[in-house]
């Protein structure tokens, strides 16, 4: 039976049309036996090749085609050195080109061991070269081609159905009888099944940057490169040789990539002690100095049990050189914290690589790993985000350069961009193209039908309407290009071109070409190097402190029971507090009303789609609250979930509720646990409970509460957290709560520095501003490349940094304070004429009113820089030696300049340093109040007031600026619109009907809406009644009201609001 | 050659052009020296057209089917 050695799937970005899948489900469904994919410059779709070909039955053929010196070759590996040698050659290909990899016949030169080599098809060096009639060329090639593979070269038969083909075809199989070479027949396929032929047109055109009306020659002229039947094949070629070669090559292909097994790296051990030796001697060190004696022996029995696993799955050397890295990043001060299911593991808390002790907080070690665990464990460890590349380079250095890279991550087509790629290749202008992907949400491309009555009024009656629908549909899934993962780092025992190509990503980083589940499929362990902001805010902070004060704070053995902290926790000022600084977060702040640390392990794993969609939020607030009672549908319960008032809060829970009330073993439950988180049909559904309602009858339990159990269960779908995850992040949490609260003013610099959060600049601003602490704007010869803290009047302020001035990068920075080391700046010449900057820079830090120091105010600062531009040729240069003597500034050069009027000042702000001294909100306050508008904090005084009306009946008109607008899945349709004015934040509620109504005004920069108004701790929620923009009254944070028409404008805009809405009133 | 876009009268047999009717002329077809296939415009729903190029007793002509027209193509002198 004939085998298809020359195949590419959509894994050839944006060329092949059909998933390997599909190719194997065609093929086996022509009841082939094999099928090669090569795919172009790659393998990345191979591992899911070779599992498909192992379900389906057939012989998976590993291979690629591969630019050479410019036109492309098939490579088709034959054994496990010739796959180790092609993904040599792709590297090559890759380092030698980012955009067009090609390799050269040096590269193919030591690799072609193990490899056959097929001519290529029509893009070939001897097809073209025949066409154009060069038989002697297309002889030289092939000659020099079987000096590298000898009796391993195939001169390859296409027939591509294109005029001339039958004669090419004839021509290439009289040349290669001719100087003796084999030939072999393919289908250079590019789809699965014919109708896929568009799909494939299309996608050329979206590489091509092409319309669907635009000649170009690579575009298709037919739809028959599709994976054909052998019959049809034999029609057009018409020598049985071909045929016969096809399958004897595949016969002669060994290669499985999918060992079962995981490799880790090799730790460094210490001389005669082996992995396991070595893991058991640090382990129990660490545990003799946790634990005290009381505690040891439940501490060590976990510590035996876990060890024992870890050694049936030889896993020992992977949490020795997991350990390697995090000790490696605590000797260099890089602050790290292991995060996810790792948390349940002891000897991870006692490798230092996690730091919640997992017996305090009943962490469950099965969740994390099992004997009949499959694939690796994950551990995944955040970094201070500032120094990640530090520990990296290490990385890189320890394990050595040919063993490590980045994992790769498959961007595939979602529903906005297939409508983006698609609409732009059917010839809609762009601003059309705009319309409609943001016309929809993020969604999978297959969703696409559901929108389609939003996505018809965008572009009209059109014949390519349905074109649109049908090609976006079609994209579902499909591969547009290869990104990187956001932190996994593969580490290989043996070099990684035993396992897959490397590649360079735009900015430089190495990547494999395949996913992390690919990456654990081949065998290899990935590492998860996250950088997280957070850590570097905390680091910075605790660096604040000491500088300023000399107190040096031991953050990862603060007391976790500050009642100043969880006071301010409680109260829900939280803004800027890791995790828990969203409205949504502080309005379940100031109904859970945490208390301790577990309370915050709860809180973080409360607010997840798991919980929040499957309706367990408010029971827990109520039952906490003592609002209702705390049952247990049976007794068993009660121990797994007493401290979650019978809620199931926890992945761990899913699997304890499966082990203790179901009767299942350990690694049954977790293995439940998984399949409970994923997608389940209906079928498999009924197939769990089955056997779930079976083990708890088994155990004694009525048939009708183990159903009911088991519904519940089946409510906490795949999106919570595990306890051990949240207890690692509580621990962030808790940190960052205790330094917003102990050191305001250090706490908020850093996060003004690093930016870990969800708030734009202002908001953090305006957030210090009523932490009592000022924020100092930048100045010239006062500010540091960082935020730094000033004494003022026995308080801190934060001073911000130069590198905050917009357009000022770290180097322009580092050049100002280097120079103002040798003498302080004096004036704006004498900084013009000591530091190279650009005149944008200059400017703006004129504008950010950083040179107001030196000459009084940021307009004198802008004209001198102007007349300065005009004397000088460039910045940080000597004046002409006539000049010397002289200024080159005179008195006469500035005239009498008026000063910044309140609008402007704003737009100078915003424009140079990225925020407002005052609330833009401020400057129409006088307004607001004539129509009844009122500042958010009013919300808090009616709380307090004893006049203040039922909460219910509480209706108020405020206005402000959009600082976040979600739209969360699991809130069935619900906006929430986070505004802002000069007195705090208002998390606006819009139910779906009122959105629908004022859809134009919550897409606005800025509004005003009318609701009934809640009111929770520091929390204030508006359910939104009525809506109108604001904008014609100020232009919001990227512009001010003159740009809208001025003052006079501003009026208009207010009265024209007025009058479409006489009853503005409480 | 001459591009015509004529339609024709094929006679066929077991799926082969045998003859072709061609304003009043018919044309022996000897031999199919060539075949391929164009597809049409998919976004505009056009069919695909199957051409072959034919030796006949009169000289060589090209054919196209569409959908069940066949038409002429060109004439080559």
């Amino acid at each position: 039976m004939f085998v298809h050695l020359h195949t590419k799937s959509w894994f050839s970005f944006l060329e092949g049309a059909s998933s390997p899948e599909a190719l194997v489900d065609r093929a086996k469904g022509l009841g082939m036996e094999s099928l090669a994919l090569t795919d172009r410059h790659g393998v990345y779709g191979i591992v899911r090749f070779q599992k498909a070909c192992r379900a389906a039955g057939i012989k998976p053929i590993v291979g690629a085609e591969v630019m050479v010196n410019g036109t492309p070759l098939v490579l088709i590996a034959r054994s496990a050195k010739g796959y180790s040698n092609l993904c040599q050659i792709i590297t090559a290909a890759h380092l030698a080109s980012r955009e067009h990899p090609t390799a050269t016949f040096d590269d193919l030169a030591g690799h072609a061991e193990g490899l056959f080599c097929l001519t290529g098809g029509r893009d070939g060096y001897a097809y073209r070269a025949i066409r154009h009639g060069r038989t002697d060329k297309a002889r030289a090639w092939l000659s020099r081609l079987r000096e590298l593979f000898l009796d391993h070269l195939y001169v390859e038969l296409v027939h591509y159905l294109r005029p001339g083909d039958t004669a090419l075809v004839d021509r290439l199989f009289d040349l290669a009888v001719q100087i003796s070479l084999p030939v072999v027949a393919a289908g250079d396929v590019l789809y699965a099944r014919q109708e896929e032929y568009k799909l494939h047109d299309l996608l050329t055109c979206i590489r091509l940057g092409i319309a669907v009306y635009d000649r170009h020659p690579k575009r298709p002229v037919n739809g028959e490169l599709y994976l054909k039947p052998e019959t049809l094949l034999r029609r057009r070629i018409p020598y049985a040789t071909a045929f016969e070669n096809a399958c004897m090559i595949a016969d002669a292909c060994e290669v499985d990539l999918l060992p079962g097994h995981v490799t880790p790296p090799s730790a460094i051990l210490p001389d005669g002690r082996s992995p396991r030796e070595h893991l058991v001697e640090r382990c129990v060190e660490a545990l003799i100095e946790r634990y005290p004696i009381g505690e040891q022996e439940r501490a060590l029995s976990q510590l035996r049990k876990e060890l024992r696993v870890i050694g049936d799955l030889e896993l020992e050397e992977y949490f020795l050189t997991v350990h390697e890295v995090t000790e490696e990043s605590r000797r260099r001060g890089i602050r790290c914290a292991g995060r996810g299911s790792a948390a349940n593991s002891i000897v991870a808390y006692l490798l230092d690589i996690t730091g919640v002790d997992p017996l305090k907080h009943r962490l469950l070690f099965e969740r994390f790993l099992h004997g009949g665990r499959k694939g690796t464990p994950d551990i995944d460890v955040d970094f201070d985000a500032e120094r990640r590349e530090e520990i990296i380079a290490w990385i890189e250095d320890r394990f050595g350069i040919e063993s490590t890279a980045m994992t790769a991550t498959v961007i595939t087509y979602q529903l906005r961009l297939a409508i983006r790629d698609v609409s732009k290749a059917l010839g809609w202008p762009p601003e059309v193209v705009d319309q409609l992907a943001q016309a929809v949400p993020p969604r999978r491309a297959r969703e696409v039908w559901s929108y389609s009555d939003r996505l018809r009024e965008i572009v009209g009656e059109s014949a390519l309407f349905d074109s649109l629908l049908v090609m976006v549909a079609a994209l579902d899934g499909c591969p547009r290009h290869l990104g990187l993962h956001v932190g996994g780092m593969v580490l290989s025992r043996e070099p990684l071109h035993h396992f897959t190509p490397v590649q360079v990503s735009a900015n430089g980083v190495k990547s494999t070409q395949f996913d992390k589940d690919d990456v654990e499929a081949l065998g290899l362990i990935k590492f998860d190097v996250l950088g997280l902001r957070m850590l570097a805010a905390i680091s910075e902070a605790v660096e604040l402190v000491e500088r300023s004060t000399g107190e040096q704070i031991d953050i990862d053995n603060v007391p976790l029971d500050d009642v100043a902290t969880f006071n301010m926790i409680r109260s829900g000022r939280t803004l800027g507090v890791f995790q828990i600084e969203s409205q949504g977060q502080m309005h379940l702040l100031a109904e859970t009303q945490p208390e301790c640390f577990d309370d915050l392990i709860a809180e973080i794993a409360l607010f997840r789609p798991g919980p929040l969609q499957g309706g367990m939020v408010n029971p827990f607030v109520r039952r906490r609250r003592g609002i209702e009672p705390v049952e247990y549908e049976h007794l068993s319960l009660e121990l797994v979930l007493r401290d979650t008032y019978g809620v199931i809060l926890f992945q761990e829970q899913v699997l304890e509720v499966a082990h203790t009330f179901a009767g299942m073993s350990l690694q049954e439950a977790d293995d439940f646990r998984s399949l409970m988180s994923k997608f389940r049909d209906r079928q498999e559904m009924e197939g769990m409970r089955s056997k779930f309602v079976t083990g708890a009858v088994h155990k004694g339990v009525a048939e009708e509460i183990a159903n009911s159990v088991f519904d519940k269960v089946s409510n906490f779908v795949g999106y919570g957290f595990c306890r051990s995850h949240a207890a690692a992040f509580a621990k962030t949490v808790y940190q960052s709560a205790w330094l917003k609260c102990h050191h305001p003013a250090a706490f908020m610099a850093a996060i003004m520095q690093h930016r870990p959060g969800m708030y734009n600049l202002t908001t953090l601003e305006q957030e210090a501003g009523r932490l009592g602490v000022l924020v100092l704007f930048p100045d010239i010869n006062r500010s540091g490349i960082r935020y730094e803290l000033e004494s003022l009047d026995g308080r801190f302020a934060i001073r911000k940094s130069l590198s905050a001035v917009t357009a000022l990068s770290v180097e322009d920075a580092r050049k100002i304070v280097l120079e103002r080391l040798r003498e302080p700046f004096k004036s704006v010449e004498d900084l013009y004429t000591r530091v190279d900057l650009s005149r944008d820079v200059l400017e703006n830090l004129a504008r950010s009113a950083a040179l107001d120091e030196l000459v009084g105010s940021s307009r004198r600062a802008l004209w001198e820089i102007g007349v300065l531009a005009s004397k000088f040729e460039r910045a940080g240069t000597t004046p002409p030696l006539s000049l010397v003597e002289l200024p080159a500034l005179e008195e006469a050069d500035v005239p009498e300049l008026p000063p910044l009027a309140e609008l402007e000042r704003l737009r100078w702000d915003y424009q140079a340093q990225g925020s407002a001294r005052r609330h833009p909100m401020t400057l129409v306050r006088r307004t607001l109040n004539m129509l009844e508008v009122r500042p958010v904090s009013i919300c808090s005084r009616f709380l307090r007031s004893r006049l203040r009306p039922p909460s219910s009946k509480l209706t108020l008109t405020m206005a402000g600026i959009v600082i976040l607008r979600q739209m969360p899945p699991t809130a069935n349709g619900v906006l929430f619109v986070t505004l802002e004015d000069e007195s705090g934040l208002v998390q606006c509620i819009v139910l779906s009907h009122v959105r629908e109504e004022y859809d134009a005004v919550f897409r606005q920069p800025s509004m005003i809406v009318r609701g009934k108004v809640q009111i929770m701790g520091n929390w204030r929620g508006l359910i939104v009644l009525e809506a109108w923009p604001l904008g014609s009254m100020l232009g919001g944070y990227r512009g001010h009201a003159s740009a809208n028409g001025g003052q006079d404008r501003q009026f208009n805009g207010v009265n024209g609001i007025a009058k479409n809405h006489p009853k503005i009133d409480m | 050659m001459k591009l015509y876009l004529e339609q024709v009268d094929v006679e066929e047999d077991g799926g082969k052009p045998k003859r072709v009717r061609w304003r009043k002329k018919v044309f022996v077809v000897e031999r199919i020296l060539d075949g391929w296939i164009a597809q049409g415009k998919w976004w505009r729903r056009e069919e695909k057209r199957v051409y072959l190029r034919l030796l006949t007793d009169r000289g060589v002509i090209e054919v196209f089917r569409i959908g069940e027209t066949w038409k002429l193509s060109r004439l080559f002198d």
